[in-house]
């Protein structure tokens, strides 16, 4: 699909309840897979997902065309998501029932319980977390995200090598000992 | 040892954090992980990340219909899609028979200009050149009479019946073309060729016959290797019908599967990958008017992309419907685009010694490696929902990088793609390929390995596959999902 028929199809979601659905049928994959590599695995990334498929639906008519339609639905997703997540952060530290530095992160996620690509990346500090799954899962470069978190570029940088550092010590520790693939603790998640 | 190890890591650290690399760094960057297999696991493993994009398993292990519903936009002649739509409407033979018509020995040879025959004089029923690739091949234009024979040494070259048949035969390859106001078909003595089939009438049979024996087939891509010791017969679409000429009983292969001198096995994603990319240029033209293309690379290792479609580096020679076409040079230090307007029966070089014009891509200016780049590429044309050019640059990058990181994870995104295109055998077929050689994403692949069962109405083997799914990641939220899920629903 070109940008230009993006631009229309985006520009008649208001209007026509069926480029809705094609509209929110497209995006849908990448807006949950987005809010959920973000938040992780913890309960709350399909309220974030939601979030943002609906106002992604009322921002449509302003969509220019001006990068692709993913692009333009991440930027969306990004912000709706991380707004989600303070909001959360500070009503559940408000009530006291959860230490908030800890509400993006799953306790306890195991490598075994997501996959081992997944619970590495769960494991990960979530602000380090959200550097590295823009840049490397997303593929936005330094600035994109600076501009998509809004953090300067060096501190950007800074997350995106301690997070790479934590992955390295996790994908070490799991070369040493693969057998811990198969053990179940039962602690998990 | 270590001190090299974390020299790396810091260095993979520094590129990520788009740091400046002088071209020693960057040489050991890309080197060292020969040497180090922690540094070649963690490499592997960022690079198979962005296949985590679009994944969030909801429990449906049934494959979505393409979301592009009335939006989508009609595709440019297609290799998978038209593959799919012409599904079971013919056969092929090729035969290797010694008793065919006299050969007239047409040979293809090297024409640094291709001259274009009028389309006036075209009558149905034959072969015409459509496409060459090679530093010493480039294409028979003419008609094609029975008994014609083609040789190609380093490059390829396809052929279209009037009939509806395309048909490209690779590298060191010798081919008789049959077919003048009749069935088409092809001996092939030597060699591969792929061919597709458009839509024909089902009782116009087409067949293929090697040295050991006939292939009958009714599908629409399929190849046949004729080599010394063997021949093989791939087929990637529809169903052939294989008997050996010692009298052995008549054997069906599946779309996904292969049959050679072991008997049937699967057919691997790198194998499809490979037929698509023989065919891609026999695709662009299907009857009427018609303008050529000779596309010389300017320098370096640039490659010709006509339309999307990419030729590799060698000189390459196209027959395309006239209009504007989409002319690029891609992978050079300079790499070009331009927009080229075709007449029909004009004849248009490019490259060699001209100069095409500058507008280089934004997103060829990077650093990465050319494995990366065709990566990029493919997954925003994924992306995008553009599938067949995705489609395309996965397969390209399997085939013309097959060691890179890149290319280790194509088959699990070029699996997601199939599947998403209802092309279930092909889709299991990626799948099993990712998951034999190992990555990362085993949970994702076999995911996707489950949802393509479910779409073949494999139920049986998706229940295996499920059960095996939770024995592994038993904590999973796609375990629990596919716990509750009614395995035996069709």
């Amino acid at each position: 699909m070109t940008v230009v028929e993006d631009t229309q199809l985006a520009q008649r979601v208001a209007d026509d309840p069926e480029a809705a659905a094609v509209f929110g049928r497209r995006l849908s994959p990448r807006v949950r897979g987005l809010a959920r590599h973000l938040m992780g695995a913890r309960d709350g990334w399909e309220d974030a997902a939601q979030l943002s498929l609906i106002e992604l639906l009322r921002a449509a008519p302003r969509y220019n065309g001006s990068g692709s339609l993913e692009r333009w639905s991440d930027r969306i997703t990004v912000r709706t998501t991380l707004r989600f997540a303070r909001a959360r952060r500070e009503v559940q530290a408000r009530q006291g029932d959860q230490d908030p530095e800890h509400l993006l992160a799953p306790p306890g996620a195991d490598l075994v319980a997501q996959g081992e690509v997944l619970g590495i990346l769960e494991r990960l500090d979530p602000t380090r977390r959200t550097v590295v799954v823009l840049r490397h899962v997303y593929e936005y470069g330094i600035d994109e995200i600076a501009n998509l978190t809004g953090v300067s570029r060096n501190t950007v940088k800074d997350r995106l090598v301690q997070g790479r550092r934590e992955v390295r010590q996790h994908l070490r520790a799991q070369r040493a000992r693969p057998a811990l693939k198969l053990v179940r603790t039962g602690q998990g998640a | 040892m270590n001190a090299d190890r974390d020299r790396w890591a810091d260095l993979s650290d520094r590129q990520a954090a788009e740091e400046e690399l002088t071209p020693e760094e960057l040489d050991f960057l890309s080197t060292y992980p020969e040497t180090c297999d922690e540094c070649a696991y963690e490499r592997n493993w960022w690079a198979e990340l962005p296949e985590l994009q679009p994944e969030v398993f909801d429990g449906n292990t049934r494959p979505e219909p393409s979301a592009r519903g009335r939006w989508r936009v009609p595709a440019r002649a297609s290799i998978i899609a038209v593959a799919t739509a012409a599904a079971a409407l013919a056969a092929l033979w090729v035969s290797t028979r010694p008793t065919m018509s006299p050969a007239t020995s047409l040979e293809a040879r090297l024409t640094p200009v291709v001259t274009t025959l009028p389309t006036s004089t075209r009558r149905p029923g034959r072969w015409r050149a459509v496409a060459a690739t090679g530093d010493d091949v480039a294409a028979v234009n003419a008609m094609a009479d029975t008994g014609d024979v083609v040789t190609s040494r380093t490059g390829h070259a396809c052929f279209r019946h009037d009939l509806g048949v395309v048909l490209c035969v690779g590298s060191s390859t010798r081919a008789t073309l049959h077919g003048e106001n009749e069935r088409p078909w092809v001996a092939l003595s030597a060699g591969r060729a792929v061919a597709e089939l458009e839509a024909r009438d089902l009782s116009d049979a087409f067949f293929v016959q090697t040295p050991t024996g006939r292939a009958t087939a009714l599908g629409t891509m399929f190849g046949v290797e004729v080599r010394p010791d063997a021949t093989s017969v791939r087929v990637s679409h529809g169903r052939v019908a294989w008997k050996a000429d010692e009298g052995g009983a008549t054997e069906t292969v599946e779309a996904g599967q292969a049959v050679d001198e072991n008997g049937p096995r699967v057919l691997s994603s790198e194998e499809m990958a490979a037929e698509r990319w023989l065919l891609r240029g026999g695709l662009l033209w299907r009857g009427g008017p018609s303008a050529t293309f000779d596309l010389e690379r300017p320098r370096g290792e640039c490659r010709a992309v006509v339309d999307g479609r990419q030729f590799g580096t060698q000189r390459v020679w196209l027959r395309l419907p006239p209009g504007e076409r989409v002319l690029s040079w891609e992978g050079c230090d300079d790499p070009t685009r331009e927009i080229v307007r075709l007449e029909p029966d004009q004849h248009v070089h490019r490259g060699g010694s001209s100069e095409p014009p500058s507008d280089t891509p934004a997103e060829e200016t990077s650093s990465a490696s050319p494995a990366a780049k065709l990566m990029a590429r493919a997954r925003a044309a994924h992306a995008q929902q553009r599938l067949a050019r995705a489609s395309q640059l996965y397969a390209e990058l399997m085939v013309r990088f097959p060691s890179s990181p890149e290319a280790s994870v194509a088959p699990l995104a070029l699996g997601r793609l199939l599947l998403q295109q209802g092309q279930g055998p092909e889709a299991l077929a990626a799948f099993d390929a990712y998951l034999a050689r190992g990555g990362g994403l085993g949970m994702e692949a076999r995911l996707g390995r489950i949802q393509a069962l479910a779409a073949l109405g494999r139920h049986e083997e998706r229940a295996a596959a499920i059960a095996d799914f939770v024995e592994r990641y038993p904590d999973s939220r796609a375990a629990q999902a596919l716990k509750t899920d009614p395995v035996d629903a069709p």
